[in-house]
């Protein structure tokens, strides 16, 4: 029989172990002793109860952030291997939490940092809600007041959809593999625009599903965005994490994932109240544009009226004109006439003198116009006398 | 075939963002009047539409276990209920 060598002892052993499923992913609780940090950034630990213990390595890429201390109570993930070097049994942790929280509480932490450093929980890959979603899968119990509420609130906000039920246990053993074979389902067959994950309010142990590993990562995997609606508002689940909007009820997501028909109809009635009075305001517009165009014609015809009254007014002055020169040469003509009156025979008879006519009718205004014996007529003023002359 | 796209242009969200499309291309303005009388009448008539479309919509339930089902049983495409 051979004599093995060391190497291929302990490195059987190694085998052996590292091979063992249930030590490869084991929670450990224990108190911390024995704490060490090496420069390089890992730290190594004994894990102790009181009758054994464990060492135990927890290497710098995994203990990032996690504060432990010597004496500390934990619970501890990890897998069992051996250090060949020094034909060692390890225990190299990944995740430590405070025993306190529970087990539960630790798993939930352990996942949600493996998950979240996988980049299931980045805010950037959350995806927008579509605004008018036709068709809405749920996946959800197919009894029970979620379905119900759900079915209520979008029947008022959003008749126009259509509700895609995919139903699923959501609590128990079959809860994470149904929730995901339903997720599946809708991604795969329902021509959903939008997907409702949803259960009501329970313990810690009834949501339990939604924290289970497969949740979600098939959340995650979904093609169209998922909204989850776990529990009550202050419950959080790796569902909610790895959804695209976390609900804070099964109501608020029927409220979150369509629209108001009301608040479509006053947004309709607006628009409407916008195209009458774009419509009215093009048409006053192009009136207003008329009303100046014709004005721009009105001042660009002649004048007609204004060029009468200015005729109108040189006739007027002109007539005035005429009218005082008329009435000047009246003036002048009956102060002459006034004069003549003054010259008239008339006058000069009245004042006693006589004029001496012949017969003839010729003026005796000399002595030779007249001989002796000529019968003549001397007119004074009141009449004439018949005379001889001698 | 056909049918789906049918059902497609009648979607409330196509009619309402040609609407909002339309009301939007009016208050822009700068258009001959012809041209502004016609996408009002347009405007008028997709808002009408909307409205005809929330007006008469009843929300539809199925389970996804049934449409298989109905999908299996009946041969012909687009038994669906309407």
């Amino acid at each position: 029989m051979l004599a093995l060598t060391v190497q291929q002892v302990v490195g059987y052993l190694k085998e052996l172990i590292e091979s063992n499923a249930t030590l490869g992913d084991l929670w450990i609780s224990g108190e911390i002793s024995n704490l060490s940090r090496s420069s390089a950034g890992h730290v190594y630990f004994t894990l102790k109860d009181e009758a054994a213990q464990l060492r135990c390595a927890f290497f710098r890429r995994a203990n990032a952030g996690m504060q432990i201390a010597h004496g500390d109570a934990v619970i501890a993930h990890g897998r069992v291997s051996i250090y060949e070097q020094r034909g060692e049994l390890n225990f190299i942790v990944d995740f430590v939490n405070p025993q306190g929280a529970g087990i539960l509480n630790a798993q939930f932490e352990r996942l949600k940092q493996l998950l979240e450093a996988e980049g299931l929980f980045d805010e950037a890959r959350k995806r927008p809600l579509p605004p008018f979603p036709r068709r809405i899968g749920i996946v959800t119990s197919p009894t029970g007041a979620v379905l119900h509420d759900i079915i209520t609130v979008v029947g008022r906000r959003w008749p126009l959809a259509e509700i895609v039920l995919a139903p699923s246990a959501v609590q128990g053993e079959a809860a994470a593999p149904g929730i995901v074979a339903a997720l599946a389902d809708l991604n795969e067959h329902g021509n959903v625009d939008v997907i409702i994950v949803a259960r009501g309010g329970g313990s810690q142990e009834d949501l339990w599903p939604f924290n289970d590993e497969r949740v979600p990562r098939a959340i995650y995997a979904s093609r169209v965005p998922v909204v989850s609606a776990v529990g009550h508002e202050t419950d959080f689940t790796l569902a909610d994490f790895a959804a695209d909007l976390r609900a804070p009820t099964p109501s608020v997501a029927g409220e979150l994932v369509v629209p108001d028909q009301i608040e479509l109809a006053m947004r309709v009635g607006g628009d409407v109240g916008a195209l009458v009075s774009c419509m009215r305001q093009a048409l006053d517009d192009r009136r207003d544009a008329l009303e100046r165009l014709v004005e721009a014609l009105d001042d660009a015809q002649p004048d007609v009226a204004a060029a009468r009254e200015r005729t109108e007014r040189i006739l007027a002055a002109a007539e005035e004109r005429l009218r005082r020169a008329i009435e000047r040469s009246r003036a002048l003509v009956e102060a002459r006439a006034l004069q003549l009156g003054s010259l008239s025979p008339q006058a000069v008879l009245g004042r006693g003198y006589a004029v001496v006519q012949r017969l003839d009718g010729g003026i005796v205004a000399r002595v030779r116009d007249a001989g002796a014996g000529d019968l003549v007529s001397i007119r004074v003023q009141d009449g004439a006398l018949a005379a001889e002359v001698k | 075939m056909k049918n789906v796209t049918e059902v497609e242009q009648e979607t409330f969200e196509a009619v309402y963002t040609q609407l909002e499309g339309t009301v939007r291309q009016l208050e822009d303005g700068g258009l001959p009047l012809d041209e502004s009388i016609g996408l009002f009448e347009e405007g008028m008539r997709l808002a009408q539409r909307c409205r005809e479309l929330l007006d008469g919509a009843e929300l539809r339930v199925t389970t996804l276990t049934e449409e298989f089902r109905a999908a299996a049983g009946a041969q012909p495409q687009g038994a669906e209920p309407c």
